[in-house]
């Protein structure tokens, strides 16, 4: 069940995550067609999940459940609810982070995931975006950094449409299949960002 | 007093373990403006952290590499000499002058990628000191660790740092824009790579 509401970017909602939300963030984390592009290796029970995520109440980042309305999520699935869902209105689709931060620099990276059957309709897209107000407009970054694997095409249209400027390309950065694999670097900075938010918007955010 | 070579020595240029009697050497320079402005690091390290990494991380064989960069000093008080305060005694066969220091790190292990990092005092800048550290660190990494890909970097001002990646095999991978808050202004850092394969025609394999 999601934790308590912490920002709304229409249609998703960011919550916290909480003991009862381990399952979902598990699934995230272990389920192939999510893990290989997040580059998680090592797919983990929930002990080290929650282990792990102690470590970012400790850190400078965030990890935010990312929610959308029941209906939304019932458009999407084809059904009414899911037994192993919140019986609230809040259904959890996937989760957003920022970490590595530095203060003194104002830079933080992202990372984000939506589940294979809410993909498609532009949760991830609002997510992010809703991530990135946090990040330039409460944390005061001033730059935010994505690394992509080589080949993850929607992650880069995702980036691509706010805004993220691509930067390099780490050549044979990962191993996958006993081959090397390139990441993409990409940059956005905060004038670049409220330059793009002043343009006229799809929609709101609070 | 610098630890025995890690690396064998290239001209007089060697990379030996970190030991105890060293810390007032990186205590000095980590804090120093003319090596810390170009990391950059912007807060200041007192002893007892530094002695906590030291018993950490620096003592931690699992986690990389980091060695001091030593120059052989003559016997009779020719070559670099210290400015610590610690004349190199005339009776040792050869008395090693830290003038530096490298460390490998972030070591990925189904990646097999790690970073790679490196300072030298001023006064040992300009004559190939870092360069030679480097090859010997990338010789290291390349053939002892069997990593397959090293990354690197350097803030966009410069460009000793640059020349001296680029020199060892580097090739720039990207501009991560406003990284850094030099000076009062925002500057880039220009990210390195260096995959194994092209370390090793370069060199000709292994020595």
């Amino acid at each position: 069940m999601p934790g308590p509401l912490f920002a709304t970017g229409d249609p998703v909602s960011l919550h916290t995550v909480e003991e009862d939300d381990l399952s979902f963030v598990q699934r995230g984390w272990t389920d192939p067609s999510l893990r290989r592009p997040l580059s998680i290796e090592r797919p983990m029970n929930r002990e080290a999940l929650s282990s792990f995520l102690e470590t970012v109440d400790d850190s400078a980042g965030v990890k935010l459940l990312t929610c959308v309305d029941k209906e939304d999520a019932a458009d999407e699935r084809g059904s009414a609810g899911d037994d192993e869902q919140s019986p609230d209105d809040a259904v959890s689709v996937g989760t957003v982070s920022l970490f590595d931060v530095v203060p003194e620099s104002g830079v933080g990276s992202i990372a984000y995931w939506i589940a294979p059957e809410f993909q498609g309709s532009g949760f991830g897209r609002a997510a992010v975006r809703r991530l990135l107000t946090y990040a330039f407009d409460e944390r005061r970054l001033n730059r935010v950094r994505a690394d992509v694997l080589a080949g993850n095409d929607a992650s880069v249209a995702l980036l691509e449409r706010l805004g993220f400027v691509h930067e390099g390309v780490n050549r044979g950065q990962k191993q996958r299949a006993g081959q090397r694999v390139d990441t993409n670097v990409f940059g956005l900075l905060a004038h670049e960002w409220r330059e793009a938010e002043d343009r006229p918007t799809d929609g709101g955010v609070n | 007093m610098p630890g025995p070579v890690v690396v064998d020595a290239a001209d007089d240029v060697s990379l030996r373990t970190v030991e105890r009697t060293d810390l007032d050497f990186l205590h000095r320079w980590q804090n120093h403006p003319t090596v810390r402005r170009w990391m950059p690091r912007s807060h200041p390290v007192r002893r007892p952290r530094l002695v906590e990494e030291f018993e950490g991380w620096l003592s931690d064989r699992e986690d990389g590499l980091q060695a001091l960069v030593c120059l052989d000093s003559k016997p009779d008080g020719e070559g670099v000499g210290t400015d610590d305060g610690n004349e190199s005694d005339a009776a040792d066969e050869s008395a090693m002058t830290p003038v530096g220091f490298v460390s490998l790190f972030d070591e990925h292990p189904v990646d097999r990628s790690a970073v790679v990092s490196a300072w030298v005092v001023p006064r040992a800048r300009g004559r190939g000191v870092a360069s030679a550290a480097i090859d010997s660190l990338l010789a290291h990494a390349f053939d002892e660790r069997n990593l397959e890909k090293l990354v690197a970097g350097a803030i966009a001002t410069n460009e000793p740092s640059q020349a001296t990646l680029e020199g060892a095999g580097f090739e720039q991978e990207a501009r991560v824009r406003e990284r850094y808050f030099v000076d009062g202004e925002f500057v880039d850092r220009i990210e390195y790579g260096l995959l194994a394969d092209a370390w090793r025609t370069r060199n000709g394999g292994a020595e």
